[in-house]
Parts: C-alpha cells; sequence; structure tokens
C-alpha cells in the first residue's frame, strides 16, 4: 500500500480524485464524448517514416506563405491595434460585405464569422437541439460534424447515398420524423468524394421546403472541383424559391491556409442572429487579426488561388487512381471530380479497424470508414486523402496499403 | 418561409441580447465617453514587437503557422504555461480561443440542467453568457472586500451537491476585489473537504499595481496535494486580446474530456496566433517591460479615477479602492437604481455598465462598474463629473461642483 500511495503522488492530478470522481461531476454528453481510435490515429499519423493518407490537410506548397507574411506585415503596420483589439462577436464589417456579396440575396446581417467551420457546426446544432431531437445526416457523413453535433445529444437519422450523393427519393419517411435539420456536404463529400446532382439538389431543398426542416449546408470542398465546373448551392437554389430555409457554412481553410481559422455562415437573419448570441459566449469574437488578414487576401483567391489548388489536387488524385489501380485490385471506388478524398469499399470480410494496424506496420495511415457512420457501420469501408502527401508519397503510401491488404488476406484463416 | 424562432433549442431561452448592449450602442456618439467596455488599452498592445515575430515566423516557419495543427496546442506556449504554474507538465495544459472558450468547454463539462454550481455575487457576467447554454442552477455566494464569504459558501457546499465553484481571485471582474492570502487558503481548503472541484479564472492575474503577487488558488491547492484546481488565463489582458488566446491549467482526467471538447468546438486555436503569442512572451526581457508598462498605466488611470470619484460622487457611494485589475466597482444607498442611472447618465453622454446582470441572483440593482483601463485623465475627469451630475439629479441632490 505505500508503495502505491507513493505511485499517485507522483500523478499528482489523481491524488484527491480518480476517474470515476470527475465522471461522476461530468455533464451526460461529456461522459459520453472520445472516440480514442482517431486521436491515436493522429498521433501513428505524425510519426517518422509513416506516410498518412489519413489527414484532410491542404498540401503544403499551396500555403501562400510569402503573401502572408506581407499582408501580416501591411496590416500590423497601418492597422496593428485595431488587429489586436477585440472586436464584433458577428465578425469585421469588411469581411463579412465580402462574403455577404457572393451569395445572392445576401446582406452583411446574413452573416456570421466563425472560428473554422467546425465551429460553425456546433453553433448551429447548439442553437437549434435538444437532447433527443432528430438530425438527418448523410451515411457516411463527416467525422467532425458528429463531434460537434454530439454536444447537444441529438438522434441521427441516416439517410443512404450513391455515387450522385444522397439518395434523396428515400428521404420522405426520415422527413416525416420531423427532425430538427438536414445536414448535407454536397460538394466532393467528407468522407466520399460524392457530389450531389443538380436534380437531386433541387428536389432536396423543395421537399425541405415542403417539410419545413431546415437544411444545413457544409460547403468546405466547394471551390476544389477539377474541371472548374461547380453547382449552384443549396443556399441559391432554396434563395430562388423565396429563401429562408438553409444555412450555409463554408470556410477559408481549404482556399487560404486552415491555421487562420476562418469560416462563416450565411443564413436567415433570425437563425444567424441567435448564432452570434450563442458565439459570444462560446468565444466571443474571431481573432480581429485573423479575419484581417483573410480580407486582405480575398480578391486573390477565385483568380489566383483556386486555380493553382485545382491543378495541384487533380494531379494528386490522378496518381492515386493509378496507384489504386496497380496496389489496390480488390478495392470499389468511384472518381472523384473535386475534392481530397477517395473512398473506398473493400470485400466485406475486409474490417478495416484491424487493417489499419496492418497499415501501420507497413507504414502508412488512413481513416477506417465506420468512423463516418452515424451508426459505426461500414467496417469495410475507408478514406484515403490525396491532398497532403506529394506524388511520390502518395503512390509508396497506396502500394504499403496494398501490401497491408495483402497480409490481412494470407493470415485470414 | 421557416420560422425559425419555433425550432430554437430550450436553452436559447437563457441566450438573450442584453438590454445594456443596446443601450450601449448609443455610445458611438461623438463626444460620448463610456467606462463600459472592458476592452484593454490599445496603445499598450506590443504591436511593433507582433509585427517583427510575424515576420520571423512566415519567413522561417511559414507552413507550420498557416497549417492545421493540434487540438491541444502550440507546444512551445503550453510548456511556458506549464513553468509557471507548480506540478504542471505540459500535459495538464490546454489552449483555448480566449479564456471564453475555456470557460464555455467548462460549462460543457460540468454543467446541465439541474447541474448546481457555486458563483460569486457578483461575478464575471461573461461566464454567466459561457454556462448559461448548458442551464445550470446558480448558488450566490455573498462576497465582503475580501472576496467569497467561506461560511457562505461551507453553507452551501453542505446544502447542495455542486459541481464547480467558480471563483475570480484577483482584481474580480466586476468587483475589483482582490482574495486574500488567508482567505484563498480556506476556500481552497473548503473544496478539498468536500470535493467540489474550484475553476480558478485568473485573467487579471497580471495586473497588481503595488504589492505582491498572491499564490494562485492552483499554487495553494497544488501544496496540499493538488488536483481539485482547474485553473484559466489569457494572454488578451498583457499582450493583446485580438489574437484570442489563453489557457486552462487542469488535472489530466479534465485536460483529456477538453481536448475531445476542443476538438468538436473548433478543432485548434489559429496556429499562426499561437505562435505569435509564444514569441513575444519567450522574450522574458520584453514581457516583464511589457507588464510593468500595462501595471503603471492602469495604475495611474485607477488614481485618475479615485480623485474624481471622490470629487465628484455622493458621500454614500461606496467603492473599493482596487490594487490592481481594469475596474471600479460602485455601490449606491439601496434605493439607488442603476438602470435608472444609466438612462440618467446617457442624456448627459456618459455610460456604465449596471451592476444587475453580474449578480446571478437577481440582486446588486444598487451596483454599477466603471473600467479604466483605456481611458484618458480628461475623460475620466468629465466622464466621472457627468456620472457624478447624473446621479445627484437621480437622487434630487444638489451637484457636487
Amino acid at each position: 500500500m505505500a508503495d502505491r500511495s507513493r505511485v499517485r503522488s507522483v500523478h499528482w492530478g489523481m491524488e484527491l480524485h480518480d476517474d470515476a470522481f470527475w465522471q461522476g461531476q461530468f455533464s451526460r454528453p461529456a461522459q459520453r464524448m472520445g472516440s480514442a481510435m482517431t486521436r491515436e490515429l493522429w498521433k501513428v499519423a505524425g510519426r517518422p517514416g509513416i506516410i498518412s493518407l489519413a489527414g484532410g490537410t491542404p498540401s503544403p506548397d499551396l500555403l501562400p506563405v510569402e503573401l502572408l507574411r506581407q499582408v501580416s506585415d501591411k496590416v500590423l503596420r497601418e492597422q496593428g491595434q485595431r488587429a489586436l483589439q477585440y472586436s464584433l462577436t458577428e465578425g469585421l464589417p469588411e469581411l463579412r460585405e465580402w462574403i455577404a456579396s457572393r451569395f445572392a440575396g445576401a446582406t452583411p446581417d446574413n452573416v456570421q464569422i466563425t472560428t473554422g467551420s467546425q465551429q460553425a457546426l456546433g453553433l448551429v446544432a447548439q442553437t437549434l437541439l435538444n437532447p433527443g431531437d432528430k438530425v438527418i445526416v448523410e451515411s457516411p457523413s463527416y467525422l467532425g460534424a458528429f463531434q460537434a453535433f454530439n454536444v447537444s445529444m441529438p438522434e441521427y437519422l441516416a439517410a443512404p447515398m450513391d455515387g450522385d450523393g444522397l439518395l434523396v427519393d428515400e428521404l420522405e419517411p426520415l422527413l416525416a420524423q420531423r427532425p430538427k435539420f438536414i445536414y448535407v456536404l454536397p460538394n466532393f463529400q467528407n468522407p466520399s468524394g460524392a457530389t450531389l446532382s443538380l436534380e437531386r439538389r433541387q428536389k432536396l431543398v423543395e421537399m425541405a421546403r415542403a417539410y419545413r426542416v431546415p437544411i444545413l449546408e457544409d460547403d468546405a470542398y466547394h471551390y476544389l472541383s477539377f474541371d472548374g465546373v461547380t453547382l449552384p448551392t443549396l443556399y441559391d437554389l432554396d434563395h430562388r424559391l423565396g429563401g429562408g430555409n438553409v444555412i450555409h457554412t463554408s470556410t477559408f481553410s481549404k482556399t487560404v491556409a486552415p491555421g487562420l481559422r476562418v469560416a462563416w455562415v450565411v443564413g436567415p437573419k433570425v437563425a444567424v442572429g441567435k448564432i452570434c448570441q450563442m458565439k459570444q459566449g462560446s468565444d466571443s469574437m474571431t481573432p480581429t487579426f485573423s479575419q484581417l488578414l483573410v480580407r486582405e487576401v480575398a480578391p486573390l483567391i477565385e483568380a489566383e488561388f483556386v486555380p493553382r489548388i485545382r491543378a495541384k489536387y487533380k494531379l494528386h488524385c490522378e496518381v492515386m487512381l493509378e496507384a489504386l489501380r496497380q496496389h489496390l485490385p480488390l478495392a470499389r471506388y468511384s472518381v472523384p471530380k473535386g475534392g481530397m478524398f477517395f473512398w473506398l469499399e473493400l470485400p466485406r470480410g475486409i474490417n478495416t479497424l484491424e487493417l489499419l494496424d496492418a497499415a501501420v506496420a507497413q507504414g502508412t495511415v488512413f481513416v477506417p470508414g465506420s468512423t463516418f457512420y452515424p451508426d459505426g457501420s461500414g467496417h469495410h469501408t475507408l478514406r484515403l486523402s490525396f491532398s497532403n502527401a506529394s506524388p511520390d508519397n502518395i503512390r509508396l503510401g497506396v502500394e504499403r496499403l496494398g501490401k497491408a491488404v495483402e497480409s490481412m488476406a494470407v493470415t485470414r484463416p | 418561409m421557416t420560422d425559425f424562432s419555433k425550432l430554437f433549442a430550450s436553452r436559447m431561452q437563457r441566450v438573450q441580447a442584453s438590454t445594456i448592449r443596446e443601450i450601449l450602442k448609443l455610445t458611438a456618439q461623438p463626444g460620448f465617453i463610456s467606462f463600459a467596455g472592458g476592452l484593454p488599452a490599445a496603445d499598450l498592445f506590443p504591436v511593433a514587437e507582433m509585427r517583427e515575430a510575424s515576420n520571423r515566423i512566415l519567413e522561417t516557419q511559414g507552413t507550420v503557422a498557416l497549417q492545421y495543427s493540434t487540438t491541444e496546442g502550440h507546444p512551445g506556449l503550453r510548456e511556458w504555461v506549464a513553468r509557471r504554474m507548480p506540478g504542471a507538465t505540459i500535459d495538464h495544459v490546454q489552449i483555448t480561443s480566449g479564456s471564453q472558450q475555456g470557460l464555455d468547454f467548462l460549462g460543457k463539462l460540468f454543467m446541465e440542467k439541474g447541474a448546481k454550481i457555486a458563483v460569486e455575487a457578483p461575478t464575471y457576467l461573461g461566464a454567466l453568457s459561457s454556462f448559461n447554454p448548458y442551464e445550470p442552477d446558480y448558488v450566490s455566494i455573498p462576497m465582503d472586500d475580501e472576496g467569497m464569504i467561506p461560511e457562505a459558501l461551507e453553507a452551501a457546499l453542505k446544502a447542495h451537491a455542486l459541481r464547480l465553484i467558480y471563483v475570480l481571485p484577483t482584481f474580480q471582474n466586476p468587483s475589483g476585489r482582490l482574495m486574500g492570502l488567508e482567505r484563498r487558503r480556506v476556500i481552497v481548503e473548503l473544496g478539498r473537504k468536500y470535493g467540489v472541484p474550484i475553476l480558478e479564472d485568473d485573467a487579471y492575474a497580471e495586473l497588481y499595481f503595488d504589492g505582491q503577487p498572491l499564490p494562485t488558488l492552483y499554487a495553494l491547492d497544488h501544496a496540499q496535494g493538488g488536483g481539485n484546481v482547474i485553473y484559466s488565463s489569457t494572454a488578451s489582458k498583457t499582450l493583446a486580446p485580438g489574437l484570442r488566446v489563453a489557457w486552462v491549467v487542469a488535472p489530466r482526467e479534465v485536460i483529456a474530456k477538453l481536448v475531445f471538447i476542443k476538438q468538436g468546438a473548433d478543432l485548434h486555436t489559429p496556429t499562426f496566433n499561437q505562435m505569435l503569442v509564444y514569441e513575444v512572451l519567450k522574450d522574458e526581457a520584453f514581457f516583464a517591460g511589457q507588464i510593468a508598462r500595462v501595471r503603471s498605466t492602469y495604475q495611474r488611470r485607477r488614481d485618475w479615477m479615485l480623485s474624481a470619484l471622490q470629487r465628484f460622487m455622493p458621500e454614500d457611494m461606496r467603492w473599493i479602492v482596487p490594487q490592481g485589475g481594469m475596474f471600479f466597482f460602485l455601490s449606491g444607498a439601496a434605493g439607488l437604481d442603476s438602470m435608472k442611472l444609466l438612462e440618467a447618465a446617457v442624456a448627459e453622454k456618459m455610460a456604465f455598465v449596471p451592476g444587475e446582470p453580474f449578480f446571478a441572483d437577481g440582486t446588486g440593482k444598487n451596483t454599477l462598474r466603471l473600467s479604466f483601463s483605456s481611458a484618458s485623465q480628461e475623460q475620466i475627469e468629465e466622464g466621472i463629473k457627468r456620472l457624478g451630475k447624473a446621479t445627484h439629479k437621480l437622487l434630487g441632490r444638489e451637484v457636487k461642483e
């Protein structure tokens, strides 16, 4: 016993309270929180020698480092005190104005700046959801959205998808259950890479209006189409029908730099007003300095940044496709038309959680697909990212993944 | 089309636009003098140092600064924070986007409908805004000149299963009070005795005017074995609030949950901003000079406000002379209604924040908060003169000249 107490005093945090004590103090959503798997995954992904095809992080050579150095210098020289001071919770007027100008019918009052679109998802959920409220999500859907929504303890209604996105025709029975909102990523969806067809977009917007169920449109990958074709947003299609039923969120993370954490919500004024009140208690405001930087470079996004990003990711995607054909003949996938991800289905007998261990042994990592399903299904699926790794590493990573799949097939009885 | 007001979650009833905020919108008029905001003085921001640091960082570590980074925060900055907290290591530190975010996270972590939280009366309004969406019940603990009254806290600890005790021991916002050393010890012991964690909000820690800094509740708890205090502080009051860089230091079990909450909330605090703050903080000589500048400037402004209050306010108006921080907190005669006084003051073109919203129990109608951090000597003189005039008029007394 004496030994034991000495050990405990080293971990001083354990001294007074054990884990069970803290669990008892925590709120119900906090008690449930925590999937250790993905956090462990990011740790492994950072190890030397590991080629990560896991994270959806932009390619480092696309980050406009020198331009932002000049812009930071200018902002701190010309309006340093303002850049370092508190500012309005709504966001900087000039940035809200610029964003509003990109959306038909929107004014700055329709725009709320957020600290990454991750924050937008959490704020919308907190504003709308009581515990047990229903939310329609695509199956699979963005993992980070579940983390943002779970705090508000919703019940998920999983909507099936195919290569053209959400199967809108199968939505009616879910809408009949009176969900609080429908969460959709219409462009180059994370994780599936699927893009919702124009016909389905129109139908989705009409059905949502008919059922008076708002849509939360997450359009983080808006600009990342390889061929430059961008379909109208759900926000825009809803606006053409009178508007007021779509809350749209997007970000500067994929076009300028994710490390700045600047994103936005565009939506009906009543909803945006409440989101703003919610944000006030959450983090007061998105950093003034970061917003000023983004506003300075915003005019260059479409003309300069986006063409470079598209060309690069298109190349990376082609390299990965070729490597998949060569090393993963068992996998089924659609070829993405934009974004950052390949979504793979392996033969049903292969559990990709187990495959991850084999892949780590070979020196590569991916994200197992079950983490993207609200019900934890999809055990034979996985997500590969081609945005961050170099073409050589993409080839090598996929080759290693191929070996990992082979090793599973061999060891399987 | 869609009537969103029917869709809002029930918690939104406790998340409302404040009427005071609406009144304070008037203060943007020319000639208006406002002591309402708690803004740090912008002329004290280390703009030149930040500019140099920003060039250095983007020249040498640009792709790191602009990329996603770990949820826990910048390792160098976490280590800097840990070094200042006895017994803490980098694993006890979570970086947040302003200490407001730390409060929101602790709300998410400890609060829900029916959860009971002890707060000082008055307490920081922004903390109530952070906690309200989680719908806790507040147990207000009365204060004397030294802070939270221990007997009252103990009675609350006996009467309720408290989840958390929220305290601002150093130059409290709004009251400006400094909790004495003996009082600190007693509060820490009570938390330990009843097994209720203490959340220590120490945003104003560095803003001492004279005297020696007192040990934090975190340090006093550590001396007794530790593990019962969660500590929150920020770079907003010493360097600059516009970067939104702050931190929570806590037992590992708490940090483990905060990391998940942070991941769901905004993934991480902007990488570049964390690097900027670290780059400036780690220059010890500069940082010491910076704090000294902030302290002496605020002290001077406190002195100006004190002398103006003595000249222009009615005899029965009470205040504690703050030994640091940014605020004077005034209590009037029992009949004084500071909402009415605000209307009268606005008519004289000056503004303050009425004290009532700082009281979770709805008391404090006769109190008000004045911030001296960003005002000039002339503004302070003239602003307090106007406040004195409005107060005397409201009370039906002769104006002091």
